[in-house]
This record gives structure tokens, C-alpha cells and sequence, in this order.
């Protein structure tokens, strides 16, 4: 796998102008906003896509042909791609955190458990993101893959508009439907420390069957 | 050895049909015309494509059983793929080291520096023969047991094919027991460099011998019609009708230019011999 994780991380270096603006962004943002947090999802969604990113560079010039050439199985390089976007992920996390942070005691805000539940929060991003883009670049390409990805947005959402629909109009059905607002003050009475670790939780569990897919994927792919 | 047994894969419009055995130690020319197979062969042996019939071995195990130590000790040119080209010759010198135990980097950049490819340019920016060198250099600094290279000297110039060429001698001369399967659309390439030339079409292997044996009993007859009726056709492959008469390509080219003395016989280029047996009627 090393050899693949070198690729990747080459890939990622060409990207370093682009990696330094969003530092420099991130830094300005820290001091100029209100709230420090907004920086740590701001850098871990820029870092969190850069497993995609190499998928596409991996596509270019048809080098899937050339890389399914080298010694490794295409298992490993689906497990690449994936530890690959985590520590991009987990870096930017880590790092955005410490800024953040510092910029909190900087300010003296406080630190207290809101905040780092919020923090935990921002892990979510960097499993949901290439456990939802790594698998549709896979099937799709890099070029169908932003069309398959606004379908799939779209379905998401038209289906979340159906859901809160039938909730509010309850059409006399409140046995058989939820209540929206019923449900809404539920999740209200939950801690925000629980609602991250059931996010989290949820996320980590389709960051797996995502990787799944896309193991299923790339086994029945010809190059 | 590679041994390839009843291998069928099947397109909309193609079918790949072959049965072969490419002995350690030998250099392998296959050529076809664009479509024939060559490449969906070269896929099947690397694991590329996948095939519901037939059974490829190297060395007796199945290519399709193949771990990262077996498949380590192949090497490949693919003729338009490669790394990204946002690499340079460094950035896939780093690359190549931390993926096969057996590259040899300093020999890598020591080759790229004496083809003059500059070691820190990106690879969009290199000209085409530049990058088919480059692809060839990289996978010939891998200590493998086989290569395969398809259409390892598209886009280069003569000089530039001649250098590569001698480039594979020599990789083939350092371990005897390799074996290297080769495409090319230029036949001179396949004449100066392979010990056995296999010609496909339409995803069958249609006829192989010996290059040697090619180049020196293969001849074209060039007879008129009359003398065509006559002809003893025993050692006659295939013929092709021309305007003078008939075309006909033999393998016994010292049996007819005694028994036949004013009959006019040429030498032929793999080329010609591949558009009679493609074109041309079999007897």
C-alpha cells in the first residue's frame, strides 16, 4: 500500500497552493468570525474531498489501466483510497482543532463541553464525504461522476421534502406517521454530546458499507 | 513459462479465442492489425479484464491466485496509460521505489539522465517519445520474470526505437530465464528483436514460427495465373490475387527456387506476410 499512499500524497502536494490559500482563509476566519468552530468543518471539508481528487488524477489519461498494473490488489487500492481521505481528514481535523482552540483562548471564550461536542461533531464530514464520493467516482468516472453525485443530492433531498411533508400535513394518519414536531422535540431533550457520538457513530457505520461498495465496485470493473 | 489455455473473452463485436505457450527466456512479437487482440490479451495476462473461459498460468500458478509478491515480478508498458501525468521523472522514481521491492532507482534516473529526459518536468510536458521512453525505462529498472510491452515504441522516432530496443536486449540478456511478450505495428521492431513472432486476427492467433525462420525460408511467389494452376501448392501458406496473377506466400522458400528456377521470389517484411495470411486465401 505504501506505494500507492506516496502517489496519493504527491497528488495531494500538487495541490499545496491551493492547501495554502485555504490556511491563510482559515486563519483570517478564525479572528474575523464570531464563532472559531466554523473554521474546523471549513478546512476538514477541503481536506476530507482530497481522496476524490486522486481518484480523478488516477483517471486521467486512462491510468486506471496502469495502476491496476502494479503490484497490488484492487482490494488494497480501495482501502488506500479510503485511510487515505481519513488522514487528510483526520489532519485537517487535528490541526483546524488546535487552531481554533488557541484562537479560543486567544478571545477567552469558553471551553467547556459544547465545544468540544461540537468539534466531535466535524469528524462526521470526514467520513461521510469520500464514503459518499469515493464509490460514485468509482462507478461513474470522475467526469459523471458530479451529474450521479446532484442525482443522488437530489433524490436525497426530495425524499427528506416527502418525509417532513407527510409530517407536518399528518393527515389524520398520526398513528401510522410520525410527527415532525413531535420528533423535533425529542431530539431537542437529547445532550448535544450524545447527538455527536450517534452521528458520529452513524457516519463511521456508512464510512464501512461505503467501502464495501466500492470493494464490490472495482471487482467487476474492466480496465 | 506462460501458458495460456483455452482463453475466451467475449465483446458485443469481438471475440478473444487463444490457446498459447510463451517459453522462459524467449522474446515474443505479437502483431495484429488495430482491434485484433493484442491488447485484450495483454489485459487478460495482467489481471485487467476479467474471462468466464480458460486458464492463464505463469510458472504454473493461475495469474488469477497472483499476490503481491507474484505480481511484483511482472512488468508492463501499456501503450496509453501510465501515472498521472502531473509527475515528474522524480515523483515516479519516489513512487516506483516504495511499490516493487526490486526498482532500482538510482539505475532509473542514471537512464532517464542518458535519454535526456529532464528529471523534474512535468510528464504533459515531455513530447510524445519522450513519455513512451519514459514508460519503457520505468518498467524496464523492475527486476521482473515477465514484461509485457504493448507498443512499447509508438511515437518514437528511428533512433529513439533503436536505443529502447537495445534497451530490452539488454534487460533480456541480464536474466535469461524472463520472458517478454512485445507489440508492435512496426514491423522492424518485432524483425530485430523477437525469437518468435505470433500473428493475431480477429481475436485468434492465426499463425507463429520462428522470427529467424520468417525472415530467411518465408518468401513471396510471384506467378502469373497460368503458372498458379501448376504450381505444387504442398508449401503454399496463403495467396492473394494481384493484377499480374497471384501472390503466394510459403514457408519453404529453398524448395521452390530449386524446383522452380525462373519463378521470381522476394524476401517479405512481417508486414507483407501478415496482409497476405489477413487478406488472402488460405490453400
Amino acid at each position: 500500500m505504501k506505494g500507492l499512499l506516496v502517489k496519493d500524497l504527491r497528488i495531494a502536494a500538487e495541490q499545496k497552493t491551493l492547501l495554502a490559500l485555504m490556511l491563510f482563509c482559515a486563519l483570517i476566519c478564525l479572528f474575523t468570525m464570531r464563532d472559531p468552530t466554523f473554521v474546523i468543518g471549513y478546512m476538514c471539508l477541503i481536506c476530507a474531498t482530497l481522496g476524490s481528487t486522486t481518484c480523478a488524477y488516477d483517471e486521467m489519461n486512462k491510468g486506471m489501466s496502469f495502476i491496476m498494473t502494479l503490484p497490488y490488489s484492487r482490494k488494497v487500492y480501495v482501502f488506500e483510497k479510503y485511510l487515505f481521505s481519513l488522514m487528510m481528514g483526520l489532519g485537517a481535523w487535528v490541526l483546524s482543532t488546535i487552531l481554533a482552540t488557541a484562537c479560543m483562548f486567544i478571545l477567552k471564550k469558553p471551553i467547556g463541553a459544547e465545544y468540544f461536542s461540537t468539534v466531535f461533531m466535524f469528524l462526521s464530514p470526514i467520513f461521510l464525504i469520500p464514503g459518499v464520493m469515493i464509490p460514485i467516482i468509482l462507478k461513474f468516472g470522475h467526469a459523471r461522476s458530479r451529474i450521479a453525485l446532484f442525482i443522488i443530492v437530489g433524490i436525497v433531498l426530495a425524499l427528506g421534502g416527502i418525509l417532513s411533508l407527510v409530517g407536518s400535513v399528518n393527515i389524520g394518519m398520526g398513528n401510522y406517521f410520525f410527527d415532525a414536531g413531535e420528533v423535533y422535540g425529542m431530539i431537542r431533550v437529547i445532550p448535544m454530546r450524545d447527538i455527536a457520538a450517534i452521528i458520529t457513530i452513524i457516519t463511521i457505520l456508512f464510512f464501512v458499507a461505503s467501502m464495501m461498495l466500492s470493494l464490490a465496485l472495482i471487482k467487476k470493473k474492466e480496465y | 513459462m506462460i501458458k495460456i489455455d483455452g482463453l475466451k473473452k467475449e465483446y458485443s463485436d469481438f471475440k478473444l479465442d487463444i490457446s498459447v505457450e510463451f517459453e522462459n527466456g524467449t522474446i515474443n512479437g505479437i502483431v495484429g492489425t488495430n482491434g485484433a487482440g493484442k491488447s485484450t490479451l495483454f489485459k487478460a495476462i495482467l489481471g485487467l479484464i476479467s474471462y468466464k473461459e480458460g486458464v492463464i498460468t505463469i510458472n504454473d500458478k493461475n495469474v488469477r491466485d497472483f499476490k503481491y509478491d507474484d505480481k511484483e515480478r511482472i512488468g508492463c508498458v501499456m501503450t496509453d496509460s501510465f501515472f498521472s501525468e502531473t509527475f515528474s521523472i522524480k515523483d515516479i522514481a519516489a513512487i516506483m521505489k516504495a511499490t516493487y521491492k526490486s526498482f532500482n532507482r538510482d539505475a532509473f534516473i542514471k537512464k532517464c539522465e542518458e535519454h535526456k529526459l529532464p528529471l523534474n518536468k512535468k510528464i504533459r510536458d515531455f513530447s510524445n517519445g519522450m513519455k513512451a521512453k519514459a514508460k519503457v525505462l520505468c518498467a524496464l529498472s523492475i527486476d521482473t520474470d515477465v514484461l509485457i510491452l504493448d507498443e512499447p515504441t509508438v511515437g518514437l522516432d528511428i533512433i529513439a526505437r533503436d536505443e529502447i530496443l537495445s534497451e530490452i536486449r539488454d534487460y533480456m540478456e541480464e536474466n535469461e530465464n524472463r520472458i517478454v511478450l512485445i507489440s508492435s505495428h512496426i514491423s522492424s521492431d518485432i524483425e530485430k528483436l523477437c525469437d518468435t513472432t505470433y500473428m493475431i486476427n480477429d481475436g485468434k492467433i492465426v499463425f507463429h514460427d520462428d522470427t529467424d525462420r520468417l525472415l530467411g525460408d518465408y518468401a513471396a511467389l510471384k506467378v502469373d495465373e497460368d503458372s498458379f494452376e501448376k504450381l505444387d501448392k504442398s508449401h503454399i501458406m496463403a495467396y492473394k490475387k494481384e493484377k499480374y496473377g497471384y501472390e503466394c506466400l510459403t514457408n519453404e522458400k529453398e524448395y521452390y527456387s530449386e524446383n522452380y528456377p525462373s519463378m521470381v521470389i522476394e524476401k517479405m517484411t512481417v508486414d507483407e506476410m501478415m496482409m497476405i495470411i489477413i487478406k488472402g486465401e488460405k490453400v
